[in-house]
């Protein structure tokens, strides 16, 4: 069976070189509230603070992270970037040419060609029009790093050349949380001040669109991979996902008991995983809006007056593997736990590690690697080439399931109307995996 | 996988080939444990006598048109290769115009 674990997933001989470059006397311990690797899995941003008291972001770069031998990795700080106030936030963001996206044919219907399926496809559509001589910023090319900062500014840096490309001044308070797209570098942002801000990049920065409906602030925003759906997170139970075409509700997600502080989408957008102060991590269908599965973090499961007020186990981060496997946690009862995805009926732990403080756990594209930061600025390196279902490739229902899925775009709900059999659909939807 | 006819014939020792036919006619021929990768397969093959498949080595698919079958052998053959490997398993790329007629074959053939 693919998803049990062989080898524990182990501290990498690299972890050794970056707690060095880490621990250095110039360094405060500070809280390490949020890691990011980037798109290539290279670089890792990591924001810290110096006994200076400026605020800093280090950009680790290497080749391989799972390097064997720690004398010929590359390992290196190779940027360090500075900013005025506190990082809140931290993403990588590259675009993507057209030949390196798989490309979109139709699945159903050759007379839904009219139609933009993907915001990807609009935004071409838009812009196919404008020349990129026009902009002032060129970012089309480089990998970039937005950083989020306490005074409400977004930096925007250019790895490559280590230039400060960008500052983005809109929001009025701590900007939270931060999320590109895969492709086309559109920036959305969440902060203190109650907004959601929509950023297009290629259009030199312009904020084209705010979302501010809500009264609390909004914790987390994340792009689905395929980029037609938006999920913000935020207190008072909240999960909301918007359609980025139309800019409409498409769900609100009850079941949530605490605040809600990360989310994560699978590769094919079709689920969505969200992590919560109320110990939980639940699994929901972007398709029908109904929850697949629960994962608990505290064994037996706390009444609800503690599920909603302090019990010790808010889980703080999550992340799902490549090809969805498994699902990442990290708990304030300084546990990371693995959940497996493709169990049957089942939401049981499949290992779990112990990490002091743990805050954040972050995953590299190719499924490799995974570093986790703490309370004590220290990040640690895992690999976790044993347990993302590597041992054994996965059934080739999986990967057309993937498949169909990832290129139905907006038009997920006509998954109902394929010409396939009951179960296939519901195979589809993963309502295989769901508990019954 | 090999579509070769020079050396190779149903009736061969051991029974090392099998022969698996689309609907439109094309024979694809790939080694037995291979085609034991799909349980319904399996099942054709050494059930008891029941199916007519057990003594020729060769199925006849009517539902399975020939590019489906082809994109299935080769993921017997990348199945075989990656089972049990400490190598990074690549992607197995699936054209989507055959998505859904590859979905429908992997589900009859459980694989």
């Amino acid at each position: 069976m693919f998803n049990q674990i062989i080898d524990q997933p182990e501290l990498l001989p690299t972890n050794q070189l970056l707690q060095g470059h880490l621990n250095s006397s110039v360094y405060l311990t500070n809280n390490v509230w949020k890691i990011a690797f980037s798109p290539c899995s290279k670089y890792l941003a990591i924001p810290k603070q110096d006994i200076y008291g400026e605020n800093c972001v280090l950009i680790v770069k290497c080749s391989n992270w799972n390097a064997k031998d720690i004398h010929t990795t590359d390992l290196s700080v190779c940027q360090r970037f500075t900013c005025i106030s506190g990082i809140w936030s931290l993403a990588f963001g590259q675009r993507k040419t057209e030949e390196s996206i798989s490309c979109q044919p139709i699945l159903l219907d050759p007379n839904n060609l009219l139609l933009p399926k993907t915001r990807r496809e609009l935004l071409n559509r838009r812009r196919s029009s404008l020349s990129v001589v026009n902009r002032r910023h060129d970012f089309t090319k480089d990998l970039f790093l937005a950083a989020g900062l306490a005074d409400g500014k977004i930096n925007i840096w250019n790895i490559d050349t280590g230039e400060l490309t960008l500052i983005l001044k809109d929001h009025q308070s701590t900007v939270c949380g931060l999320d590109f797209t895969s492709c086309t570098m559109q920036l959305a942002t969440c902060s203190h001040d109650t907004t959601i801000k929509l950023w297009d990049l290629l259009d030199d920065g312009n904020m084209y669109k705010t979302l501010n409906e809500w009264t609390h602030v909004i914790n987390a925003v994340k792009w689905s991979p395929d980029e037609t759906l938006l999920c913000a997170v935020g207190p008072y139970e909240l999960v909301i996902l918007y359609d980025t075409v139309t800019w409409a509700e498409l769900h609100k997600f009850e079941g949530h008991l605490h605040s809600v502080i990360d989310c994560a989408f699978s590769s094919d957008s079709a689920l969505l995983a969200t992590a919560s102060y109320d110990t939980q991590v639940i699994l929901w269908s972007t398709v029908t809006g109904e929850i697949l599965k629960t994962f608990a973090h505290k064994i037996p499961m706390p009444l609800k007056i503690y599920a909603g007020g302090d019990n010790g186990a808010f889980v703080r981060s999550v992340v799902i593997t490549k090809y969805n496997h498994n699902i990442i946690t990290a708990c304030d009862d300084n546990k990371i736990r693995w959940f497996s995805l493709a169990l049957n009926d089942q939401s049981r732990m499949i290992y779990e590690r112990t990490e002091t403080n743990v805050l954040c756990v972050a995953m590299t594209v190719d499924g490799h690697t995974m570093a986790v930061s703490n309370r004590n600025g220290e990040v640690h390196l895992l690999s976790t080439l044993s347990t993302t279902g590597t041992c054994h490739p996965p059934l080739l229902k999986y990967f057309c399931r993937l498949l169909i899925n990832a290129t139905l775009g907006t038009k997920r709900k006509e998954v109902f109307s394929l010409p396939l059999s009951q179960h296939l659909i519901k195979y589809l939807i993963y309502q295989d995996i769901k508990t019954k | 996988m090999t579509t070769n006819v020079n050396d190779l014939h149903c009736e061969t020792p051991k029974n090392m080939y099998v022969k698996l036919i689309s609907s439109d006619g094309h024979e694809f021929f790939i080694k037995r444990d291979l085609a034991l990768t799909s349980q319904t397969i399996r099942a054709m093959l050494s059930g008891p006598g029941q199916y007519a498949e057990n003594e020729t080595n060769a199925i006849r698919f009517r539902s399975i048109s020939s590019e489906v079958l082809a994109r299935i052998c080769s993921y017997f053959a990348y199945k075989a290769r990656y089972s049990n490997s400490t190598i990074e398993i690549p992607e197995f790329p699936i054209a989507p115009e055959h998505a859904l007629e590859i979905l429908m074959a992997a589900n009859f053939l459980d694989c």
